[in-house]
């Protein structure tokens, strides 16, 4: 009994620790994001600033950030999906207007007006409210943004080439290659599908080849898609794992967002003792899709003052140069574009070695990748893929599935 | 002490309400096409039912039997002879090994399956391309589930009357048919103890195929994980009741065949 | 005819002991390498086990990172508090279970066997719609509520498959005797018939807590709420730079402890051997 007793002692003493370690009384601000897509050290300021704790949950897809938003099981004050999860949550009332109209949020303020050209006028296309046909931009902040790409290897003399000239063609036509090369995929069933569409020149979000795209995914599509697939054999199925492999060589090329390989182009130099090291580019084909991850806040918000501050304190410019430094993906603020180019004639660094041969000037960064300010350089058309229904998701899962 | 009967009543509670409860909500949501839980926007649909003629399905379930039955049999293998030699020995300390075979255990098992991918994943080892194939995921789940193999088997051996055994000798059998007629029959109890726990884990788990399989292991689980990731609640449910009753399907067929085998034995 | 028989012994024995020791190794590599990540300066380079020199910062992380040993701490949170739960739930249903008629006591088994037969996906996902149905009641049902039904859950029975058979096997005369002498029933459960179970109560709880530490499926599907147990943590962040090294500092500390405890215990048990020249283990 005694025993039992000092058990019982040991175990309040221990919840007690552990909840005041844990759960703390401070205001906590529950943040859903993809992962490495933050730098930390802004989340650390942001703590700081206003004595809170954020907390935060990674996800590897959109479709898994809208499951969680809608799921209920845990409420989120901010969230940073991708452009079709956005309006489908919009579509479907779990947005939360953002405090636009707030004095105290300066840059929440500017949402009309902060953000590139380009991406302005893709959001005016397609952020479109279906009821009202009015933008409803008020709802997100596009946080990075980029294009579906491809990051390659030039260990093996033919694949630049045949990369730059194919675009996604690259990915299924085994034929083009004299060797056989090692491609990897993305694992959301959903972007496979739109890969394979938009390999064979059609519109991503078709779901019949006569062009519509209501409903479900079609049989004709899902047996062709599976077919070519089988054939394309992929080699893994991965996500942040592609940028690395290809980085090694262990791939020859992968399909990923742009914004991927310049996340792993700074690794890389942080790691190599050359530039010779640098083996590999990318590649964004002339047809492709464009995508934009917004913050928003979910109708789930607890907080929503402290959820304002958070998405102000990061459309704050020199806070989101800071942010684009550390991720790597292409701002979204004509502000952090204008950053770059002061910094760069400045001659800061990219990447600051121990000697030349390990470094790399802002100014020759910007000039070899003219893609990263502007992601949309150098392209025809652009797709932006659209909202899907559950059916639809499954029946793309069902044909990944398939491949095992 | 048959006062305490009342004792099992909020058991039972408990168990109809975390068992039966589930299984109901789940056989409704096969009927409807919903956004996740949100029952007010559910339709009544029998897509979830249409869908279970894709061949994917087939395919995943193929797979993950595939895959639980090899790491069963080398499981067994290799976990039965070694809780034999350890029984069997003369050690002094035989709890000690058996407590040095455990002791992986104490570390995180999916830490150390991200330990077997980064060991695959080295210049030296990715030649062989191991990553992503069937075999190596059967061989993670070796190494991960082996304790839950031999620990059974060694109580079940430890607590047999070696007598028998002896009388065996006496009478002049040799050691193998000994085995074969004594040892092993009386061990059946604990060697289907081993079978089921590490064939559960096995057929249906996806964090191995996930992690070791990279997306070209597809194992059941992985698809029951996904569908309910794309909040295809109907859908996964269905699947989710199917592999329970095939599991537990398997598992009494196993044991209905293992006590058969030991009834015959005692009629001769 | 015996010295050959003996080389043969010793040969056959060796055979065992190398059989045996393969087979250790073989399931002591990852543990290996959790160890050698533990002290690698560079643990998450893009090569993977690249060698970047001795440090004990990766074991100043457990401290430092916030994300991780908030999820050490929820497990393990989680998991005392569910042991604690499940052993003393599952002592007082196997006292009820044993309790049972013929009938009533076939069914009760028959329902305690299906958590155990029950894929650990079909469980999680079970509590996870359950408590789905009660979020729009209780909005933080999910993270440290979620999670410890889910863990006593798929511990009690364990803990009663380890209490009940001993339980069976006790002399009710015991009991018996106890009333007799004016006992009342509660005390003499407390005094007579729990202590006698206390060596099962114990490998009970000690199943119940390896299990759960343990647990990965279970967990991802009753997480929320910014509580999660340490699997999920590595699970979501094993491909990400930001995966701490202190989580190969946690473990490696783990198998450490878990080592010396073992050796203390064994060196226990034989010394007074030694000493007494007769021990019973």
């Amino acid at each position: 009994m005694k025993k039992l007793i000092a058990i019982f002692l040991f175990l309040t003493m221990f919840t007690i620790f552990a909840s005041v370690v844990v759960m703390t009384p401070n205001t906590t601000l529950y943040f859903l994001n993809w992962g490495e897509y933050i730098d930390h050290s802004l989340v650390e300021a942001f703590e700081k600033e206003n004595k809170c704790q954020v907390i935060e949950e990674d996800v590897t897809s959109s479709e898994a950030m809208y499951q969680k938003i809608t799921s209920n099981t845990t409420s989120y004050d901010v969230a940073i999906p991708g452009d079709y999860t956005v309006h489908q949550l919009y579509n479907e009332g779990y947005l939360r207007e953002l405090d636009v109209k707030n004095s105290s949020l300066t840059n929440l303020g500017k949402y009309d007006t902060m953000f590139t050209d380009t991406l302005s006028s893709l959001m005016a296309k397609y952020m479109v409210d279906s009821k009202t046909g009015e933008e409803f931009n008020s709802y997100f902040c596009p946080y990075f943004w980029g294009a579906y790409s491809l990051i390659y290897s030039s260990k093996k003399a033919e694949i630049p080439s045949i990369v730059k000239a194919n675009g996604f063609k690259a990915l299924y036509d085994r034929g083009l290659y004299y060797e056989k090369a090692s491609i990897g995929m993305y694992d959301t069933a959903r972007w496979i599908v739109a890969s394979y569409l938009m390999s064979k020149d059609y519109d991503p979000n078709i779901t019949d080849y006569n062009g519509s795209k209501d409903g479900d995914l079609s049989s004709s599509i899902q047996d062709d898609a599976t077919a070519a697939l089988k054939k394309a054999s992929f080699d893994e199925f991965g996500n942040d794992s592609l940028k690395r492999n290809v980085a090694t060589g262990e791939l020859d090329m992968c399909f990923t967002q742009l914004g991927d390989f310049f996340d792993v182009l700074y690794l890389v130099y942080s790691e190599s003792s050359s530039s010779a090291d640098i083996s590999f580019n990318v590649a964004v084909p002339t047809e492709t899709a464009a995508f934009f991850d917004s913050m928003v806040i979910p109708t789930t918000c607890q907080n929503y003052s402290l959820a304002n501050k958070f998405i102000d304190f990061m459309m704050e410019p020199s806070h989101a140069y800071d942010n684009a430094r550390a991720i790597g993906y292409s701002p979204t603020l004509t502000a952090v574009g204008e950053k770059y180019r002061e910094a760069a004639s400045n001659g800061d660094y990219y990447y600051e070695g121990e000697d030349e041969k390990t470094s790399l000037s802002l100014q020759s960064f910007l000039d070899n990748y003219p893609m990263y300010l502007d992601p949309l350089n150098g392209t025809t058309k652009v797709y932006m893929l659209d909202p899907k229904s559950n059916e639809y998701l499954t029946t793309c899962e069902t044909i990944f599935n398939s491949l095992a | 002490m048959k006062r305490f009967k009342w004792l099992a009543i909020p058991y039972f509670v408990w168990l109809i309400l975390l068992v039966a409860l589930p299984l109901v909500v789940m056989l409704v949501l096969t009927f409807f096409s919903s956004n996740g839980m949100n029952l007010s926007t559910a339709e009544f649909s029998l897509d979830a039912y249409k869908r279970l003629a894709d061949i994917s399905i087939l395919k995943a379930t193929w797979n993950s039997l595939v895959v639980a039955f090899f790491s069963v049999l080398i499981c067994f293998l290799l976990g039965y002879p070694v809780a034999y030699f350890i029984s069997f020995s003369k050690l002094r300390h035989k709890l000690l090994v058996l407590l040095f075979l455990i002791l992986p255990m104490w570390c995180n098992s999916m830490l150390r399956i991200v330990g077997w991918l980064r060991l695959f994943s080295t210049p030296i080892l990715s030649q062989f391309n191991l990553i992503g194939t069937n075999s190596a995921v059967i061989f993670v789940t070796v190494t991960t589930y082996l304790p839950f193999m031999i620990f059974p088997i060694y109580t079940v051996l430890e607590k047999m009357d070696r007598s028998l055994i002896e009388a065996s000798k006496d009478l002049g059998v040799n050691a193998w048919k000994t085995f074969l007629k004594i040892t092993f029959p009386l061990s059946l109890s604990g060697v289907s103890s081993g079978v089921v726990m590490v064939f559960l884990p096995a057929a249906t788990g996806f964090a191995i195929s996930q992690t070791i399989g990279q997306g070209k292991v597809r194992l059941i689980g992985n698809l029951i994980q996904s569908v309910f990731e794309k909040n295809n609640y109907g859908f996964g449910s269905l699947l989710s009741i199917l592999v329970s009753l095939l599991i537990i399907a398997i598992v009494l067929t196993f044991n209905k065949l293992q006590s058969k085998g030991r009834g015959s034995k005692a009629h001769a | 005819m015996l010295e050959k028989n003996g080389a043969k012994a010793i040969i056959i024995s060796i055979l065992k002991a190398i059989f045996v020791l393969a087979v250790l190794s073989l399931m002591y590599v990852p543990v290996v390498i959790i160890v050698y990540q533990s002290f690698n300066a560079t643990a998450n380079s893009i090569t993977p086990l690249s060698w970047g020199g001795l440090t004990l910062d990766n074991y100043k992380e457990m401290f430092t990172n916030r994300q991780l040993y908030t999820s050490i701490l929820d497990s393990l949170l989680v998991s005392f508090c569910a042991t604690f739960i499940a052993t003393i739930g599952g002592l007082f249903a196997s006292i009820g279970i044993n309790a049972l008629d013929k009938k009533a006591r076939r069914t009760m088994d028959f329902l305690n066997e299906i958590p155990m037969l029950n894929s650990e996906i079909v469980t999680g996902i079970s509590i996870m719609l359950i408590f789905s149905l009660i979020t729009p009641v209780f909005p933080d049902a999910f993270g440290f509520p979620s999670m410890l039904v889910a863990h006593v859950f798929f511990m009690l029975p364990y803990v009663i498959l380890m209490i009940l058979p001993k339980l069976e096997q006790t002399d009710e005369s015991y009991f018996e005797a106890a009333r007799d002498l004016g006992c009342s029933p509660a005390k003499a459960l407390f005094k007579i018939v729990i202590p006698n179970l206390s060596t099962a109560i114990l490998t009970g709880a000690l199943i119940a807590f390896t299990l759960s530490i343990d647990d990965f499926v279970i967990s991802f599907y009753t997480q929320g709420n910014g509580f999660s147990n340490f699997s999920n943590y590595v699970y979501s962040s094993y491909t990400k730079k930001n995966f701490s090294a202190g989580s190969y500092a946690f473990n490696a500390l783990l198998t450490f402890i878990s080592l010396a405890i073992v050796l203390f215990v064994s060196l226990r048990q034989t010394m007074p051997k030694k000493k007494k020249g007769e021990e019973s283990l």
